[in-house]
């Protein structure tokens, strides 16, 4: 075996970081779907009545509609009655970081999240979920003086009701797809997110996701709505440990701008890939992520870095309603292994003079399969329409795949399209030819792929820059040869 | 003497390709090798650069009096020893300016010389780009993303030029040219000939040698060379094929 | 034009006493396959989006002798400095104002046959490919022999006059020997009333090879332009193609590039300039059946008032054609409300270690660019024209003489303006 090849293999191996399992006690309902479940959920929760109603009508349609079928993905059916819907920590509502179960903070630790650290230096304030349940909300006052409200999900239906009423489902309603009923219907927690007039947060607003018990599906629920003139740039990153079997992800995020706002939403994702050999016991990632710039000039922009995950499933997407409205997005994903990846997005014109960007790169290592589906839709109104999209993929290796489909709906003569697409594979040729320049493979390595993805990696705000380079490294390490 | 192969025995996936070769290359010379295709003269760039897959069964070679045979590509390029790609390789998202400066400057770091800075190698490259009549868009893109065969070529020889390796081996270079870029490429590889440079010229076509002058002419025939001569003897050969050897 | 008047128009190529009697065999069995497939209709997949009504309801009929020019031809306004010319006039040989450069020679269609052992390369594709081989009339081969460097361009031009519903069949052949290198234009001028020409062009590029090849489309708007051009490159060979059309009410080019050795290039590159109700179709076909080759597409069309134009290119990659290098681009100006476009770039990638690219845009003026050169000072129409060269300059690179480069950009700009 050559050199590189065994270079390659031996990194391809490494064990994936974040493995590992808190063990705290927490709260499980038995596995299966409902409406028994729905209720305890909701009270467990105290909700109020509009609140279960509103669950209620999402699951009674979600019983009649069917799972799609048609991602260019494979997996093993699921057994929606074999999950548990809901965990919790078995302790009472907590005020301030003091009463975190400290092993709970060790927890953090592990993931690179000491809230304390990140509380003094880069001052962003933190919503950490620990599966279904937020624990802590730090900054909760800070943003309060602002005029920001930033606070979990559950806590907004309870202390923000006309907020939620108004905005909730109006992006994604739940006859929207089947994941989306699911997750109207048992969904946890997530975030909750207002900015008011004219208000530019003053500081970036991030949320960790982790997924402890196995079987438990998480049903993030997470509603962003940025009012006239404001301007919010939000991030979420993933970690999940390592498990036997998949855990389903069935996430919802709502965007709403208003006239002149902006609304950045980045994510980094690091979830479990599935194990190196059978590719089993990785997530399934389904989520729904919708925009909408309802108003003139407003704009909002996805820029995503994944890496793990099974099986990803998901579209964020733009509705571009408002006039001189503007929806981007950015996205690398990197499969390896035996992942696989079907994603893309969907930027759909209404209004007059809209703007659109896709940025799309894809890596493809080992026996990672990549789908991309890049939608534009034109609408008859929409005068002046403009679109850009770039998808680039990068093959490593003869066993991995990708494969493009874009399609495009134009209903209006006056729209402006512009569609590149590039394949390429790196290999030995590529190493060999910057070896004989002088450039050692480890350095050629970070050329190609920093080189590919920079377009990218420069919309991410700093810290999640940073991150999202590591992040590569380790899911490619080794494997570009 | 700049480059030595004695007796060398190579070959690529079990298959033994190079069967005995003799060479020696003095500073200053120029030596073509010509050939049919399967004779070895791939294969006798790649040994000599260290490309991954090929195996020395015998024999050594030696750069500077020193053996090679177990250094690595980089190391190898960063003595000076520089191979001008057959097919050279699309690196898309790299741009050509910073993986040459990262090249230049890995070499100058080897020899203990200052590294440049974006500024003056922005003004070396321009004037290479000069030289070989090469448009300044050529900064921006990406390696070979979108060349032409010629410009591919042509790209190579203006690694050459800013490099400035010992010993070029330009591994048909000529091939695919149309004449102008050929009369281009062959000027830029004259204008680099120095007392101090070798070169060793792998060609199938005896068209470049109407532009380039070499000192030797080697014949390799089925992994051997069978004859060695002047530039006569690549009149010879376009006269009469290769069959003449053979026997 | 019925199936049955082309059986009348047939019988008459058979009876001609100077067509060679070799060939009929080929003719006749070309004309029964082109009677069976019938012309394309709008539900054949390859001519979805071109019409041909027009060309189907004229009664064509093939060139006679009295089409052949009475007394001398002008050709003062098709003058290109420095290049050879053989002259067609309404698919008649003209031999006095015909010269070819040293280096090339030229054949009559006997010595070729003779030269080839009575074979040739022939295409049975599209129905065009078929009236081709039944009706060729005015057959041209060249042959570059192996290492000469043929210095100057040889021009065919091709020329359609009077008021007469003629159609033409020419086939060409051009043999480009191993290391040998020639520039190669075919020019299509003429103010024909009603005219049809379909031509077939066949070239075998040797190893290391080099052939240029222009192609001016500046027939009268009356005529209706079918090209099938068919390429073979061998080993290290090289092939460029830039096509100007500005010319023709219907004009259709269908280029097939084998790649059959590796190392080798091909390069082409399209500009179309429509006005009235013109529709350009250019359907390209670049197989990569070996390793190492290089291809690129560049086609940009800028339309005006009704015209309208298709791009169909495709890109094969064959299973074993590893570390191919392919690229396409295909970009579209509509100058006009009622202008179309219809855009299908394609890649068929059965290999898995290439490298190809492909990219389309179709669109109006920017806005902000006008309004900046406006702010500036130039008005509307200046302003319009200087953003539609900058759009067009990209495809007059590929042309290394000077004076052919010239002459196109001359004539770009008479239709700008």
């Amino acid at each position: 075996m050559s050199n590189e090849q065994q270079v390659i293999d031996s990194r391809l191996k490494a064990d994936y970081e974040y493995g590992f399992v808190t063990n705290i006690e927490s709260e499980t309902l038995p596995p299966g779907l409902d409406e028994n479940i729905i209720r305890t959920i909701s009270a467990k929760k105290e909700e109020p009545e509009w609140m279960l109603e509103w669950r209620l009508k999402a699951y009674r349609h979600w019983l009649n509609m069917e799972e799609p079928k048609w991602a260019n993905v494979t997996y093993p059916k699921i057994d929606y009655q074999a999950i548990s819907y809901f965990s919790q920590p078995k302790k009472k509502e907590l005020s301030s970081l003091d009463e975190v179960d400290p092993e709970l903070l060790a927890t953090y630790d592990k993931l690179g999240i000491p809230l304390e650290e990140q509380k003094m230096l880069a001052g962003v304030a933190v919503d950490a979920v620990f599966d279904s349940v937020s624990v802590a909300t730090t900054f909760k006052k800070e943003l309060k003086k602002a005029g920001v409200i930033f606070c979990s999900f559950s806590e907004a239906v309870k202390n923000h009701p006309d907020l939620i009423k108004k905005y909730l489902g109006s992006v994604v309603p739940y006859t929207d797809n089947y994941f989306a009923a699911m997750n109207s219907a048992v969904f946890s927690d997530g975030s909750f997110v207002y900015i008011p007039k004219g208000v530019r947060c003053p500081m970036e607003l991030s949320t960790y996701f982790r997924i402890n018990e196995a079987k438990t599906g998480q049903f993030e629920r997470t509603l962003i709505v940025a009012d006239e003139g404001s301007h919010v740039s939000y991030l979420e990153g993933c970690t999940a440990p390592m498990r036997d079997e998949n855990q389903l992800h069935a996430a919802v995020v709502e965007l709403v701008a208003h006239r002149d706002a902006t609304i950045k939403y980045s994510t980094v994702q690091n979830w479990y890939p599935g194990h190196p050999e059978t590719g089993a016991g990785g997530i399934y990632n389904f989520v729904t992520k919708r925009g909408t710039c309802l108003e003139e000039n407003s704009r909002i922009s996805w820029t995503q870095v994944e890496t793990g995950s099974a099986i990803t499933w998901k579209y964020p997407s733009c509705i571009l309603k408002g006039d001189n409205s503007v929806g981007e997005f950015y996205s690398v994903a990197v499969t390896n292994n035996f992942q696989q990846a079907d994603t893309g997005t969907k930027m759909i014109h209404m209004g007059k003079n809209t703007k659109s960007t896709i940025i799309s790169k894809g890596i493809s290592a080992g026996k990672g399969q990549q789908t991309y589906r890049g939608g534009v839709k034109i609408m008859k109104g929409a005068e002046n329409a403009r679109n850009f999209s770039q998808c680039d993929s990068i093959l490593i290796g003869d066993k991995c795949g990708a494969h493009t489909f874009p399609y495009i709906d134009v209903r209006n003569p006056s729209a402006q399209m512009e569609h590149e697409a590039t394949t390429s594979n790196i290999g030995d040729d590529q190493l060999f030819y910057c070896n004989q320049r002088g450039i050692s493979t480890e350095n050629a390595v970070s050329l190609i792929v920093n080189g590919f993805c920079k377009e990218v990696f420069n919309e991410l705000p700093m810290e999640f820059a940073v991150e999202a380079t590591k992040l590569m490294e380790v899911s490619l390490e080794g494997s570009v040869g | 003497m700049m480059l030595e192969i004695k007796n060398l025995y190579a070959g690529v996936d079990d298959k033994q390709i190079l069967k005995g070769i003799n060479l020696a290359i003095m500073p200053g010379e120029m030596h073509t090798i010509m050939g049919r295709n399967g004779s070895g003269k791939s294969t006798l760039a790649n040994v000599i650069t260290g490309r991954e897959g090929y195996a020395v069964i015998k024999g050594d070679i030696l750069f500077n009096g020193e053996s090679i045979l177990d250094w690595s590509p980089e190391d190898r390029a960063l003595t000076g020893i520089f191979m001008s790609f057959q097919y050279p390789v699309v690196i898309p998202g790299v741009n050509n300016t910073y993986f040459l400066k990262a090249a230049l400057n890995a070499k100058r770091k080897h020899k203990d010389e200052k590294e440049l800075d974006a500024a003056d190698f922005l003004k070396l490259i321009k004037s290479k780009l000069a030289e070989m009549d090469m448009d300044a868009n050529y900064l921006q893109r990406a390696v070979n993303e979108g060349f032409s065969g010629g410009e591919k070529k042509r790209n190579e020889i203006l690694q050459m030029l800013t490099l400035e390796p010992a010993l070029s081996v330009l591994d048909e270079t000529d091939s695919g040219l149309d004449i102008d870029a050929l009369k281009i490429v062959a000027e830029g590889v004259n204008k680099y000939r120095s007392p101090k440079r070798s070169f060793l010229v792998i060609t199938h076509y005896q068209r470049l040698l109407n532009y380039i002058d070499p000192d030797f002419v080697h014949v390799l025939i089925d992994g051997q060379i069978v004859k060695s001569g002047g530039k006569d003897l690549a009149v010879d050969l376009e006269e009469k094929g290769y069959s003449w050897l053979e026997a | 034009m019925s199936l049955s008047h082309f059986q009348t128009e047939f019988d008459k190529i058979m009876n001609r006493d100077y067509f060679l009697d070799a060939v009929h065999p080929m003719r006749k069995e070309a004309f029964s396959k082109f009677l069976n497939s019938g012309l394309p209709t709008n539900k054949w997949e390859d001519w979805r989006f071109t019409n041909l009504s027009k060309l189907k309801q004229k009664k064509y009929r093939i060139s006679e002798t009295q089409d052949a020019p009475a007394g001398d031809v002008d050709l003062s306004s098709f003058e290109i400095d420095g290049v050879d010319t053989v002259v067609i006039y309404n698919g008649h040989y003209q031999e006095a104002l015909s010269s070819v450069p040293s280096g090339i020679q030229l054949l009559s269609g006997i010595e070729y046959l003779e030269r080839n052992n009575w074979e040739f390369e022939t295409a049975e594709r599209s129905p065009f490919d078929l009236l081709n081989t039944a009706f060729m009339d005015c057959g041209m081969s060249f042959i570059v022999d192996p290492n000469i460097n043929v210095e100057t361009p040889v021009r065919i031009l091709f020329i359609s006059n009077g008021e007469n519903n003629i159609m033409a069949n020419p086939r060409m052949y051009l043999d480009v020997g191993d290391s040998a290198a020639v520039t190669f234009i075919e020019h299509h001028v003429g103010n024909a009333a009603s005219f049809f020409q379909n031509a077939s062009f066949f070239a075998s590029v040797g190893v290391n090879a080099s052939l240029d090849h222009i192609r001016i489309q500046s027939n009268s708007t009356s005529t209706q332009n079918m090209a099938n051009l068919d390429v073979q490159q061998e080993t290290d060979s090289r092939y460029t193609f830039t096509q100007f059309a500005d010319g023709s009410e219907l004009g259709r080019t269908n280029v097939y590039v084998h790649l059959n050795g590796k190392g080798a290039n091909c390069e082409l590159n399209g500009l179309a300039l429509s006005n009235g109700k013109q529709h350009f179709d250019n359907h390209i076909i670049i197989d990569h059946k070996v390793p190492h080759c290089t291809s690129s597409q560049l086609f940009k069309s800028v339309l005006r008032e009704k015209s309208s134009g298709v791009f169909n290119g495709r890109t094969i990659v064959q299973k074993n054609a590893q570390k191919t290098d392919a690229k396409q681009s295909n970009k579209n100006l509509l100058l006009s409300k009622d202008a179309l476009m219809n855009s299908n770039p394609q890649l068929e990638i059965l290999a898995d270690d290439v490298r190809c690219t492909h990219g389309s845009t179709t669109g109006e003026l920017d806005f902000d660019s006008l309004f900046y050169l406006r702010s500036r000072g130039l008005d509307l129409a200046r302003a319009k024209s200087l953003l539609v060269r900058g759009f067009a300059t990209e495809c007059f690179d590929t042309i290394q003489d000077k004076k052919i480069k010239s002459f196109i950009v001359q004539r770009f700009d008479n239709w700008l303006n």
